[in-house]
């Protein structure tokens, strides 16, 4: 508990992949929330320069309908944020309450869950949200709720560790010594002080999610009102030829963008747990 | 251990089913009715919907509609496809042989590449070399897969024209004999390059996390005080600890390679798993895609399993458990 | 000759923009057949020194200054080939947490056979095998556990099959660190007992390393007390551990029950260790010491003698000789 103080802005700021990710990350924010409005075209609008390599007028060039790459790009940003922040979320949410719960009560439900997460990770996450966007609609939405729904165990296992070993530990013991209620325990003591790995897994998380959302767009699942960089390079596909530009910007863009939240996983997790004895 | 192999067995034969289930309550919780998702059409006709009523029993109750379901899957009856014409098994097991190929060939070297540089690193740890292929290997895990493809395609078969840009073989020279799987070989090569770059980072990674840790335990620092030289140490302890998470990893990935060579194999045209699973989101057909679905829940649990297997021969603490 | 003489030895390590000083000018003699405690919290550099006299701090990031003498050569700077002549036959080691002493995927035996043909090289399997029922049965263990992977085996057992290792060639020194710091009180005990009679019928002399006062209380006749990377006091264990002179030492004891009968509250020392990566010019434990007087922060206080063995560095204590 009294390492908190420790996790000072300025520790933080001295490691290097953190500093990265917090500088790139705030850059992507920054694109994401005034990059439409300073866009210099309309994303949506047609145009009759078909194809325009980049050059003065259209800073990245122009897609297969003539419109500008730049615009369609920078409003592509907010989509991979959202779907990622979103989902990631989600994913962290449930983990961390059904770990917690699991871990720190035990008995027949932890024994249940434990099966469940062991049963989970024999299935193909990517396909299992392939079937059900394929069914219900590629909406953001959508989405956002299948990609959280699908890889919450991940989060729930980790807190499931963490519960278990914070249980035997003196403050929590002390809690229970002197009456305090379990539930009261679990969210005072135990998630606190658990949370840290599922910070590092949630970046890690964010990454899958942007990447996930962009094979969507890929195979045409993805949801055709919004912009995604996924989407950007899918059309792009056909003129890679005589096109390069169309598919190459956007992909750069989503490794830059997930290699960000790389970076910040990287550096949250060097910042988090003093001695970096991680295997995976 | 048969004890322990038994246990996993079940809890693949659960996950299994459990696909299967989360598979039949999806069609039904869908919008749109189970009849037209099944036959993967708009407007089905009177002896289609009839055959599909019969076929899986949709007038009974849901529970015996569900026993049917299995019973089917369990021949190997995966359903139908009306718009190929074909069952679905076919259309799979057609495409099975070109995808199994490209991902076995990419995934042993990729092992191979991965773990021996992953070595060198941990042996050279914090050097020029271990740095850059530690900062590079997350650049590559950032790609999105088929994006990669497209830039290999772009960079080494569109403009330096080294490879061919499809396909998995030259159809208008109609190859045959040796020269036909040199041609397969040619056709294979930028794929396989594609999917190596995107798994040498996991088994690099891994191999190297793995090496340092075992270099870190306390028995290792015995050895080195009783005076063994280091080469020895390496060779006869390092390396079989650190075999097994390389082990397990390379099984549980096998199967992520499956699912992840299927956008590359659409990026390329080639004729496996991919192509037919985009087709069928194309047309919405439904059996097929869900067919696809249980063809990797499978390999994934075998694959588990078997990682399982092999973990247990290699680790004591497990067999015996 | 002494066996062992540590003279001057500073141990550095160097981390990225600030070095650490872990062992700040140790001065340790040992005579043949001497049992002696080390003891100090973790981080009062104890280990490292460990590590510096097995010659196996990691090169890259520490460096070493100063003299160890161990029987007339000095193990600083020795190469690789000579060092390796000398280990293991002439000095060994127990570490930390014994369970992880064995590799987990290789049998007892084979682990065993492995090191004793480092120096034997020509062994035969059956020759290896007779070596390790010998051992086993000095400790007290089964010869089957020759044949067993470490995870048959209690914290106790891979215990003693560490200790049976570090006897393997009658070396003449015996390093355990934290030996048996992960075994339950009980076994804790018996162990260190039957260290004891080892000890004495194989003629070695032992250094142990513990935060743990009552360990080096049972098993060694003479103690260090390490603080911060300096030793703050030294001399027979009958001395020392009875009528500590150093208020550190006192501390020290203060934070562990009581040996013979009589109860004391127990009291931990308020703060923690001071940043190593900075210059101390007085005394390290000044910060922290309740009689901490003035000059105790600006000067670094030299040892004072209490009779032929008895070392104190503290101002505050009154030696024999005049300060």
């Amino acid at each position: 508990m009294k390492k908190k103080s420790a996790l000072s802005f300025q520790k933080a700021w001295s490691i290097f992949p953190l500093r990265l990710g917090i500088i790139f990350l705030a850059i992507l924010i920054i694109l994401a929330i005034i990059g439409p409005t300073f866009q210099p075209y309309d994303p949506w609008v047609l145009n009759d320069q078909i194809l325009a390599p980049p050059g003065k007028e259209h800073l990245l060039g122009t897609d297969q309908y003539g419109r500008d790459l730049l615009s369609r790009i920078l409003n592509g940003t907010r989509t991979s944020l959202i779907v990622g922040f979103i989902a990631a979320g989600i994913s962290a949410l449930i983990g961390t309450m059904v770990g917690a719960v699991s871990g720190y009560f035990g008995g027949k439900f932890d024994q249940i869950l434990t099966f469940i997460i062991n049963i989970f990770d024999m299935t193909p996450t990517f396909f299992l949200i392939l079937i059900v966007i394929a069914l219900f609609g590629g909406s953001i939405i959508n989405m956002m709720v299948v990609i959280g729904l699908t890889t919450w165990t991940s989060n729930a296992r980790l807190m499931r560790t963490q519960a278990v070993s914070l249980k035997q530990r003196n403050f929590v013991k002390g809690a229970q010594t002197i009456g305090k209620g379990k539930w009261q325990i679990l969210f005072k003591h135990v998630l606190p002080n658990g949370i840290y790995p599922i910070i590092v897994n949630t970046t890690m998380n964010i990454s899958g999610a942007i990447l996930t959302e962009a094979g969507l767009a890929f195979l045409g699942l993805g949801d055709r009102n919004i912009i995604s960089w996924g989407q950007i390079i899918s059309e792009g596909r056909s003129f890679i030829s005589n096109g390069w530009w169309v598919s190459t910007f956007p992909g750069l863009a989503t490794v830059f963008c997930v290699w960000t939240f790389f970076l910040l996983g990287d550096g949250l997790n060097r910042l988090l747990t003093p001695k970096l004895q991680k295997l995976q | 251990m048969t004890k322990y192999v038994m246990k996993r067995l079940i809890i693949g034969l659960i996950a299994v089913v459990l696909s299967v289930a989360i598979n039949f309550v999806l069609i039904r919780v869908a919008p749109g009715d189970p009849i037209t998702i099944m036959a993967g059409m708009d407007n089905p006709n009177q002896e289609m919907i009839d055959h599909l009523i019969s076929k899986y029993g949709l007038d009974k109750p849901i529970l015996t509609q569900f026993g049917i379901y299995l019973s089917n899957i369990a021949r190997g009856d995966f359903g139908y496809s009306y718009r190929n014409n074909q069952p679905v098994m076919g259309l799979i097991g057609q495409r099975l042989f070109p995808t199994f190929l490209m991902t076995f060939s990419a995934a042993i070297l990729a092992l191979v590449i991965g773990s021996a540089l992953g070595l060198a690193a941990a042996r050279t740890r914090d050097s020029r070399m271990d740095r850059f292929f530690s900062s590079i290997s997350y650049i590559f895990d950032a790609m999105p897969g088929f994006w990669l493809a497209l830039m290999l395609i772009l960079l080494f078969a569109s403009r330096l024209k080294w490879f061919p840009t499809m396909g998995m073989i030259n159809m208008r020279a109609g190859y045959t004999g040796w020269a036909h799987v040199l041609d397969v070989l040619y056709h294979l090569a930028l794929p396989v390059i594609c999917l190596v770059l995107l798994n040498v980072p996991r088994y690099f990674r891994i191999t190297r996390a793995a090496v340092l840790q075992v270099m870190s335990e306390d028995y290792i620092t015995l050895f080195r005080a009783s005076g063994m030289n280091e080469k020895q140490i390496f060779r006869k302890f390092v390396l079989k600890n650190a075999l097994l998470p390389t082990v397990t990893i390379f099984g549980l990935s096998l199967a992520g390679c499956f699912m992840g060579a299927s956008l590359i194999e659409i990026v390329f045209a080639w004729p496996g798993m991919g192509r037919l699973l985009l087709d069928a989101i194309t047309k919405r057909d439904y059996s097929v895609l869900s067919g696809v679905y249980f063809i990797f829940s499978m390999m994934l649990v075998s694959a588990t399993i078997l990682v399982d297997v092999v973990c247990a021969a290699l680790d004591p603490r497990i067999r015996l458990e | 000759m002494a066996l062992l003489d540590i003279r001057n030895v500073n141990i550095v390590y160097k981390m990225e923009g600030h070095d650490i000083l872990a062992c700040d000018d140790v001065n340790i003699t040992m005579e043949t057949q001497d049992s002696l405690g080390i003891v100090g919290e973790s981080g009062s550099g104890k280990s490292t020194l460990a590590m510096g006299i097995l010659g196996l701090l990691p090169t890259n990031i520490t460096s070493i200054a100063g003299e160890i003498i161990f029987k007339g050569t000095n193990l600083i700077g020795l190469s690789r080939e000579d060092y390796a002549k000398l280990r293991w036959k002439e000095l060994s080691a127990v570490f930390q947490k014994s369970m992880n002493s064995l590799s987990p995927v290789h049998k007892v035996g084979k682990q065993m056979a492995a090191i004793y043909r480092v120096h034997m090289p020509s062994a035969s399997d059956s020759e290896c095998r007779k070596m390790g029922y010998n051992l086993f049965e000095k400790v007290g263990l089964s010869s089957r556990v020759y044949d067993a992977y470490p995870h048959e085996l209690s914290g106790g057992m891979a215990q003693r099959v560490a200790i049976a290792l570090s006897l393997m060639f009658h070396p003449a020194l015996v390093i355990l660190d934290e030996a048996t710091t992960a075994l339950d009180v009980i076994t804790e005990g018996q162990i260190l007992r039957e260290l004891v009679t080892l000890q004495e019928k194989e003629k070695m002399a032992s250094i142990v390393i513990t935060h743990n006062v009552s360990v080096v209380a049972t098993t060694c006749k003479k103690v260090v007390v390490m603080y911060a990377g300096r030793i703050v006091e030294s001399g027979w264990t009958d001395q020392v551990l009875v009528t500590p002179k150093h208020p550190y030492t006192q501390g020290l004891l203060k934070s562990f029950p009581a040996f013979h009968g009589e109860r004391q509250s127990l009291r931990g020392i308020p703060g923690s260790l001071p940043d190593l990566s900075m210059r101390i010019p007085g005394c390290v434990f000044a910060p922290r010491c309740p009689h901490a007087v003035d000059r105790c922060h600006k000067e670094r206080p030299s040892d004072i003698l209490l009779g032929e063995h008895w070392r104190v560095a503290c101002f505050l204590v009154e030696g024999d000789e005049k300060q």
